[in-house]
């Protein structure tokens, strides 16, 4: 463009056309977000009643997520997506196949360096001993980089055949249909066998985490790129799919992973064990708290705030008066008691404090915790986006036409991924995990997060209470579906694909309701401690059945919405509500199984909707067949 | 890319007698039609995706989850002789007769440049003249009105209340204001819908200002509103689903009416009323026709490139004085393409820049356009200019509604 024909703009026309812009993305994402925050701060207050913790820091955080969350969907719009797609458009016209299906594996497998779920799997078998489930903790600790490497090389041979797919125009659902009736077969065998089965829930959860919010974009737009120059023979690929496979194919390599040290017999208590032996857990879980026993009515008062009251005479907040005994008489018709025994009793009222007095966890600077997220940043956008750039340049010699938008892209998506990091880590973690402590207190005796005094059960029978966390865990899959970043990229691809036939709004809501749906079972599994496969198969078989009969553009989106629901909203939310009632479930020692299940849901929705609302379509083109109908119609208003 | 028939050396010749033939269809079917379209002569096809509308008329289907009917939009270049022949191919192979299949229509071009290596229609004299024996249609108009995604729904809405269609809607970009916004494009979303409508003309003046009504074209950033005359076609479109058990559309009926009468006049003078039905069309468009100032004639200009070139073609659009254009994004499907090799299974993208000015302006611009893509080596190029009955859109400097027909700036 030649600078002659710009616009010169002074500040106020400038401001005139950024504010509206600021203000409409930050409402975007402020509406993606109320639903989860406002509904776990009301459960926290009203059902469970408990103050919430460190609100003023929970407040901020949510707050920075918001502007975060803004720039991180401009960065993805803006130069994360259009670089994705501008590579799978020039890449097949440039390079032989041999050379497209590397680069396609080093994407795959960069991805998963960059943004290594590795954290979030130790966190979920964080309860793990080594003694119940050896080979499943010698995998996460001995073999950690082993599983990261076994989940990158899946993930690399996902895209790679996810590009291979668009060359050749394989439908997606002939390609899922066989890995998953592989991977349901394999999990049959190994839940035969004691050692194994415990890998089974860490594997399909590798399947969930291994996609994040830079990858997912990333690698739509890269297929979206490929399928606009391959047409492949049926037409209707359009450029989904790669996702499906990559929370596929990781599950299969953290199988065979667990097969081999199996076979090997190297791990935790078996002859080949090469690492110290001792008796602990995976990661050494947080000191329990001197647990004192105290009720709603009355508290222990602590012994400083008796020093205090002896040195000032003040006393504690929320006190009550009992007196007893003494001399009553009457005074200047007054009663005056000589000598009674006064009784100061604290008292704790739940419901009347909203927040407790912890406003900000010291523990958590606001400077560390952002330079934190900085680093996640850079680390999870920089390099892939070097790669790429390097490819584009170097070896593909295509000039970027939109540079500085490109540029301008790339960094809103670190600055808002770093934002967004940061205010999960100030605001959505500490609610999620206290909110996920917490809901236990339904059906056991817990004591709060953050807090010193025992709570609960609130329902009298186990069952009713577990039956609220159930539903409670509905929600938040819901809520926090919602708020996915990687979600609204997916369905903004998806409308986009579709001319807007597919709406985003639709995509989103039945996605959302299937991980509702997939949490809430999850937690009935680590409720009832009941056992993985039997939970998995029976949905996994429907959604077989369900491939089979779907059109293929559905099979496309809604294999596609299983990977991308497990993200950096999700995850630390189900994780701690799975950990919290599986610690007070006996028997259970992990959280995994939840996200395998909460991808599972999803498919099941998505493909349901797409079946209802073809029928509506097939409606549409039965009209033709009532011409004769209209005619008759006709003949009477005439008449 | 070879020219078929390198009549001439130059960079650009200019033809006159070519018709643009624009087809909608849903998706499922086009693949028959293309298919029929490179069997009848080695032709070249450009196929757009789009959605058609759905309206549920009850309120609880509203809530229930709905997907709108995926399309297909199809245009060709012909020349004006073989125009009939394709309207028939394309009409059997739609089987666009029978209700509710689609639409399709043609409109002569004025001024065509074409590029030397624009794929152009060899011109077959051994097949037979068609007249076009189908029930084509001479007094229709196709409106478009290119507008930002989140309004076209209200749009579509206002256009079927008025008797139209279910509009089909497909994807532009809006190239020109935000270019010249310096940093501040990063603000703008290009992405645009362009809802077409096809209607009688007798309809037309109506559906155009519910249309214009709806999208409140006259405020600033609403859009851009204009009507193309067709020179003959027909249409076939639902306007709205209902339940299968349900009874005919009013779409249906009205036209099951059209063929018991043997005409259209009745739905100027009548207005009737079936069942609880609704009521049937009939226009007060009376105190429309009064005191018009001479319309300026107004043309379309439109741009056929290789994606790769359209940045560069818009430039030279912008440089040439054109204020806007609207850039949308297509696959061509030809034939003779179609070997199992990877490298040409590569389907080729093109881009059709598309902007609309009064005929005074057109007429050097488009020949400014021409010679600038020359110069810029831009060989697989085409350009062409329509005529357009009416426009209506936002002029700066006024708070009113303007129809740039009405009232000459």
């Amino acid at each position: 463009m030649n600078s002659a024909s710009r616009y010169n703009l002074g500040l106020r026309d400038t401001l005139r056309i950024l504010l509206p812009y600021l203000r409409r993305n930050f409402m975007d994402q402020l509406r993606s977000i109320w639903f989860i925050v406002a509904y776990l701060v009301l459960f926290q207050l009203f059902v469970l009643q408990i103050p919430l913790v460190y609100a003023l820091m929970i407040a901020s955080g949510i707050g920075v997520v918001a502007v975060g969350l803004m720039f991180f969907m401009e960065g993805l719009r803006l130069g994360l997506m259009p670089l994705g797609e501008i590579i799978g458009t020039v890449l097949p016209t440039r390079s032989p196949l041999p050379i497209i299906l590397l680069f396609a594996f080093l994407l795959g497998a960069g991805a998963t360096f960059a943004e290594p779920a590795i954290a979030v799997l130790k966190a979920a078998g964080s309860g793990v001993v080594a003694e119940d489930a050896p080979l499943l903790f010698s995998i996460l600790n001995g073999f950690a980089s082993q599983l990261v490497v076994s989940v990158g090389i899946g993930v690399g041979f996902a895209v790679l055949v996810g590009v291979l797919r668009f060359f050749f125009g394989w439908p997606l659902k002939w390609l899922a249909i066989p890995a998953v009736a592989l991977l349901g077969g394999l999990s049959l065998v190994f839940s035969q066998e004691p050692h194994l089965a415990d890998v089974l829930g860490l594997a399909w959860d590798c399947g969930a985490v291994t996609t994040g919010p830079v990858t997912v974009p990333l690698v739509l737009a890269l297929g979206i790129g490929v399928s606009r120059v391959v047409r492949s023979a049926d037409g209707e690929n359009s450029g989904f799919g790669i996702v499906t496979l990559a929370s596929l194919f990781p599950i299969l390599a953290v199988m065979g992973l667990a097969y081999w040290h199996f076979l090997s017999q190297d791990y935790y208590g078996t002859a080949g064990y090469q690492g110290e032996l001792r008796q602990t857990t995976a990661t050494k879980q947080e000191e329990s708290r001197a647990r004192v026993e105290r009720t709603k009515e009355h508290v222990d008062i602590a012994a400083e705030t008796y020093q205090s009251f002896i040195e000032t005479g003040q006393l504690p907040e929320n006190y009550r008066v009992t007196y007893s005994g003494g001399e009553p008489r009457m005074e200047d018709g007054k009663i005056v008691l000589t000598d009674p025994i006064v009784v100061i009793e604290q008292i704790h009222e739940p419901g009347l404090s909203l927040v407790s007095e912890q406003q900000w966890n010291s523990e958590k600077s606001f400077w560390g915790q952002f330079l934190q997220a900085l680093l996640e940043a850079l680390r999870a956008i920089v390099p892939l986006c070097l790669f790429l750039f390097v490819v584009l340049r170097v070896f593909l010699r295509e000039k970027l036409s939109h540079g500085e938008d490109l540029s301008v892209g790339v960094g809103f998506a670190v600055l808002g991924m770093t934002l967004f990091g940061l205010g999960i880590a100030l605001g959505l973690t500490p609610l999620g995990s206290q909110l996920g402590s917490n809901v236990p207190a339904t059906f056991a005796k817990i004591v709060p997060w953050g807090l010193d005094y025992v709570e609960g059960p609130i329902f009298g029978t186990g069952h009713a209470g577990k039956l609220v966390a159930v539903v409670f865990a509905f929600f938040l899959g819901y809520g926090a579906t919602l708020a996915e970043p990687a979600l609204n990229a997916l369905g903004d691809t998806v409308e986009r694909i579709t001319v807007g036939a597919f709406p985003k709004r639709l995509l989103m809501q039945s996605v959302a309701f299937g991980v509702g749906l997939g949490i809430a079972t999850g937690i009935v599994k680590i409720a009832y401690n009941l056992p993985l496969i039997w939970m998995l198969l029976p949905p996994y078989l429907v959604v077989l059945f369900l491939t089979w009969r779907s059109p293929h553009d559905f099979v496309n989106f809604g294999w596609d919405s299983a990977g991308v629901t497990t993200g950096p909203i999700t995850v630390p939310l189900v994780l701690a509500m799975g950990l919290g009632i599986g610690g007070n479930v006996p028997g259970v020692t992990d959280g995994f199984g939840i996200l395998a299940l909460a991808s599972v849901g999803p498919i099941l929705t998505v493909l349901s909707v797409g079946l209802f609302t073809r029928r509506r379509e097939a409606a549409e083109e039965r009209i033709e067949a009532r011409e004769d109908n209209a005619t008759y119609v006709a003949k009477e208003a005439l008449s | 890319m070879d020219a078929s028939t390198p009549l001439n050396t130059a960079p650009f010749e200019i033809e006159q007698a070519l018709s643009t033939v624009t087809a909608i269809l849903p998706r499922t079917q086009s693949h028959r039609v293309i298919d029929a379209i490179k069997d009848e002569s080695r032709a070249s096809a450009l196929v757009w995706d789009a959605r058609g509308t759905l309206l549920h008329e009850a309120w609880y289907k509203q809530l229930l989850p709905s997907i709108s009917p995926a399309k297909a939009m199809i245009q060709l270049l012909v020349p004006d002789n073989e125009v009939d022949r394709m309207l028939s191919t394309i009409v059997d192979a739609g089987r666009l007769h029978l209700q509710s299949t689609g639409a399709v229509f043609c409109t002569p071009c004025e001024d065509v440049y074409l590029g030397a290596d624009f794929h152009r229609w060899p011109i077959d004299h051994s097949k037979p003249m068609i007249d076009g024996s189908h029930d084509l249609h001479e007094n229709l108009d196709v409106i478009y009105y290119i507008v930002e995604p989140e309004r076209s729904d209200a749009i579509s809405r206002a256009a079927i209340r008025q008797g139209s269609h279910g509009p089909i809607v497909y994807f532009g970009e809006g190239k020109g204001l935000r270019d010249r916004l310096g940093w501040l494009r990063i603000t703008k979303q290009p992405l645009k819908e362009v809802i077409s409508v096809i209607v009688e003309s007798a309809d037309a003046e109506a559906v155009f200002s519910a249309m214009a009504k709806a999208g409140q074209v006259h405020q600033p950033g609403r859009g851009f509103l204009y009507r193309i005359p067709v020179e003959k076609g027909m249409f076939n479109l639902p306007s709205r689903v209902s339940q299968p058990h349900h009874a005919a559309n009013m779409q249906q009926i009205i036209n099951a009416i059209d063929r018991l009468n043997g005409h259209t006049h009745w739905r100027d003078q009548e207005v009737f009323s079936v069942g609880n039905e609704g009521k049937g069309a009939g226009m007060d468009f009376l105190d429309q026709h009064s005191d018009k100032e001479v319309p300026r004639p107004q043309a379309s200009l439109q741009a056929i490139v290789p994606r790769n070139d359209s940045e560069r073609l818009t430039e030279i659009f912008l440089e040439a004085g054109v204020a806007g254009i609207n850039v949308s994004h297509t696959r061509q499907e030809r034939s003779g393409a179609e070997t199992q090799s990877l490298e040409s299974s590569a389907s080729t993208e093109y881009s059709v820049l598309r902007c609309v000015m009064t005929e005074e302006k057109a007429i050097p611009a488009a020949k400014q356009v021409a010679e600038e893509t020359s110069m810029a080596g831009l060989q697989d190029v085409c350009l062409f200019r329509q005529p357009v009955a009416q426009v209506a859109t936002y002029v700066p400097g006024s708070g009113e509604f303007r129809s740039a027909n009405l009232k000459a700036r």
